[in-house]
């Protein structure tokens, strides 16, 4: 089921009645409740790959009750493999087998021999990489001995399951989510104001910007060679912003669904175009994956305490496996390559921590120069690197980027959409609107949580009339991250 | 608890009050096609002229005229002219064409192309199936004109009863809710510019009614000659030319009756809407120019 769906309109109304209304006497109830309509919201796509989630419940709970019952240390590291194998061998078998395979393949003939497998055909259930590593971090939490195991199973399916991040985030710890679903929740009125605006808020990045650049976007990348180097970095800015509005999109309607029900989800992004590196940038996008990065593979490996080389060795890994997590495909590993290649530099020369202050440094709204040229250089940066991240295969990206760089001075393409040959200026005054009015939150002029009950009412009915305004009439157009 | 539930009434209720005067300001909500019985048929009523328009921002504008017949067209189909090619072209929405200008659909665009030589009337209108291009083809075009072309796809193949042949049952009366629904501009526009009523109906189709699931299967061989409707296509004859999109018509249906055949090539982008190929002019030249292009070759 899709947030942006009519579904959904009838879904959560009945399930938000049922939690406060006929639920809220026991907390059981409650949790069962949103196991229930997890496996609902879930199921709507393809109900057979709830068994996959289910296992995963069942297999990290026993392995979550049975650390609690041993303290002899081979025992337990039997048990975390046990999790792991489980876990990465589902997630690497219907997300990974049939690329290992397309790889091997292409490595045969250099060794002069044969494969006696084929690919087969394997549909990628919806979010498994999400919910795979939001499981994990509890097996591995209960190993490191940082929580105790619950033995709950209801809330612990609540856990795995939880429908607003079940299929694209925030990946929650279960040292923050897992006691939120084991405590009674109290029903909040501030807590539900925002969540309502950051649903709304979430609905507008997704449905007004990133599915209104999508269709210019989806259109340059495939026949980029009939466009001028112009119209492709516009594709490459526009695809730089849909991506960023739908997957923070989505992670705001997770956070405002959760706040609806009482619970809070971590922040996913923290305005990251507006970073002056590539570090900071790295410290505010999908802050879910790159600390779950950062706290189970990186630390793990020895993170920066070893001598340079190892660190530096330890910063590709991490963004390389990073790229892999998003797909099975060269395009994301090449991706999380140059960004590692990108990093490091500032690693070498410790100034990776810099920018750690909030924007405007001045007196004024408006951000100095020089921090505007770090912020424009360094949202050109990434809008590079995610050529490789849309393209279909790493030579698709190359190729686009030689076109780009093939500069002539054609313009005409500046002002049509060359999808239906409508002038861009909706896409250009939405974009622009939008990236106003993020700066205006990040420089706090403008607080989207306003307490003031009649400027949230403007607000919220303002953004409710865009939202109805600019949904297409075709079917709902699915979230960019599913498919991870 | 009370405090929010109040918020969100209010929210709502204000958004409404400024959805309407948005709605009504930049006219973005088109009047209901008013319906009519024409000899018997439900069909749209005769001489209303007025815009369609479908999308959020009415991205689908189009003018359209009825005309003595029920079909939106700006022909009169009892006149037929002596000295021209007489073209008869049977459809749904598609052929109805309210998605783009009067002036500009199919029909006018191949007399366009063939510089008058030619008459086309469209008989189109949305919900249409086999039923009723058999009992359309039987009451108003077998042995008058020179070339009929019926647009088909899997989905209309299967049904059993007319959408509006024959349909007196389906007019709409005007009660009160009828009366409201005319006159809350908000109401008509989230229905007909978003579709709401039909997402739902898909939705209950989809996930509730098992029938519905089957009645697009028609892959193989099997089911296929089983669901689709023989009665229906035997009203036709073998002066019928079939009008179909490769993936839209099963290749068995070609292949099990003996029909002539165009296949409407889409040469050109969608112009004037992207997310559906017929929504829009360049689709309609599509049309025009595959139906054009099979006359010049099959000159009688």
């Amino acid at each position: 089921m899709l947030f942006n769906s009519i579904e959904f309109i009838f879904f959560l109304p009945l399930v938000y009645t049922l939690y406060w209304f006929v639920t809220n006497k026991n907390l059981k109830n409650q949790n069962l409740l949103i196991v229930i309509a997890s496996y609902i919201f879930y199921g709507w796509w393809d109900w057979r790959f709830l068994s996959l989630i289910i296992f995963s419940t069942v297999s990290d709970y026993s392995v979550g009750y049975l650390l609690s019952k041993t303290d002899t240390k081979t025992k337990r590291k039997f048990l975390l493999w046990v999790s792991l194998l489980t876990n990465l061998g589902i997630l690497g078998f219907f997300k990974y087998y049939n690329f290992f395979l397309d790889s091997l393949y292409e490595l045969m003939p250099i060794f002069k021999t044969t494969l006696g497998f084929n690919t087969i055909e394997i549909i990628l259930p919806v979010g498994i990489s999400f919910y795979t590593f939001q499981t994990l971090s509890y097996t591995i939490d209960v190993y490191k001995q940082k929580m105790k195991p619950t033995k709950d199973f209801i809330a612990f399916a609540a856990f795995v399951s939880f429908f607003p991040q079940l299929v694209a985030g925030p990946i929650e710890r279960a040292s923050h989510l897992l006691p939120q679903i084991l405590k009674k929740r109290t029903f909040n009125y501030e807590q539900s104001i925002q969540g309502v605006r950051l649903i709304l808020w979430g609905l507008i990045k997704k449905i007004v910007i990133a599915d209104s650049l999508a269709l210019s976007v989806n259109e340059i990348f495939l026949n980029f060679s009939l466009y001028s180097p112009l119209v492709l970095i516009i594709g490459a800015v526009f695809f730089s912003f849909q991506i960023y509005c739908d997957f923070s999109g989505y992670s705001d309607i997770a956070r405002g669904l959760s706040k609806l029900l009482g619970i809070e989800l971590m922040v996913n992004f923290d305005f990251p175009y507006f970073s002056r590196s590539i570090g900071e940038f790295w410290r505010k996008w999908h802050i879910s994956l790159s600390t779950w990065f950062r706290d189970y593979i990186y630390i793990p490996i020895g993170g920066s305490r070893d001598t340079t080389s190892k660190s530096i060795r330890n910063i590709f890994i991490i963004f390389l496996v990073s790229g892999f997590w998003h797909g099975a495909n060269w395009t994301f590993i090449v991706w999380g390559g140059i960004h590692a290649l990108l990093f490091i530099p500032s690693f070498i020369t410790k100034t990776n921590r810099k920018h750690t202050d909030e924007l405007p440094k001045t007196k004024y709204i408006v951000p100095s120069f020089r921090d505007f040229i770090l912020i424009l250089r360094t949202f050109l940066i990434v809008a590079v690197t995610w050529i490789f991240f849309r393209a279909s295969s790493v030579e698709h990206a190359f190729d686009f980027i030689k076109h780009m760089i093939d500069w002539n001075l054609d313009m005409n393409f500046l002002v049509y959409n060359p999808y239906d040959n409508q002038p861009l200026f909706k896409e250009y005054i939405y974009l622009l609107g939008f990236i106003i009015i993020e700066y205006l939150i990040v420089s706090k002029v403008i607080n989207l949580f306003s307490k003031n009950v009649r400027k949230g009412i403007i607000i919220d009915s303002f953004m409710i009339i865009i939202i109805i305004l600019n949904s297409p009439v075709s079917s709902n157009l699915s979230f960019i991250y599913f498919q991870f | 608890m009370k405090n929010f539930l109040r918020y969100i009434v209010v929210t709502l209720f204000f958004t409404i009050v400024i959805l309407e005067i948005v709605v009504r300001f930049f006219a973005l909500s088109s009047h209901t096609l008013p319906n009519s019985i024409v000899n018997g048929d439900n069909l749209h009523k005769p001489y209303a002229d007025d815009v369609y328009l479908r999308g959020g921002l009415a991205e689908i504008k189009g003018h359209y005229v009825i005309n003595p017949q029920g079909f939106n067209s700006l022909k009169d189909y009892s006149k037929l002219p002596e000295n021209k090619i007489k073209i008869a072209i049977i459809g749904d929405s598609y052929i109805e064409g309210l998605q783009v200008d009067v002036e500009k659909s199919i029909g006018r665009i191949i007399e366009e192309q063939m510089k008058d030589t030619v008459e086309v009337h469209e008989y189109g209108k949305s919900d249409a199936n086999i039923v009723d291009y058999g009992l359309i083809y039987q009451k108003y075009v077998k042995g008058k004109y020179d070339y009929v072309f019926l647009w088909v796809t899997n989905k209309d193949l299967t049904q059993k009863v007319p959408g509006f042949m024959g349909r007196k049952d389906k007019i709409i009366k005007t009660n009160f809710a009828r009366k409201i629904y005319q006159k809350a501009h908000f109401v008509r526009y989230l229905n007909m510019n978003h579709g709401i009523q039909s997402k739902v109906i898909d939705i209950v189709n989809k996930r509730f009614s098992p029938s519905s699931k089957n009645e697009y299967n028609i892959s193989n061989e099997e089911n296929f000659l089983k669901k689709i409707n023989h009665d229906a296509i035997s009203s036709l004859d073998e002066s019928v030319v079939i009008l179909y999109e490769s993936e839209k018509l099963n290749p068995l249906f070609m292949s099990y009756f003996s029909f002539k055949e165009v296949e409407i090539i889409h040469k050109r982008l969608p112009k004037d809407f992207g997310f559906d190929l017929h929504w829009n002019l360049n689709g309609r030249i599509n049309i025009a120019e595959s139906i054009k292009k099979y006359i010049n070759d099959n000159k009688k």
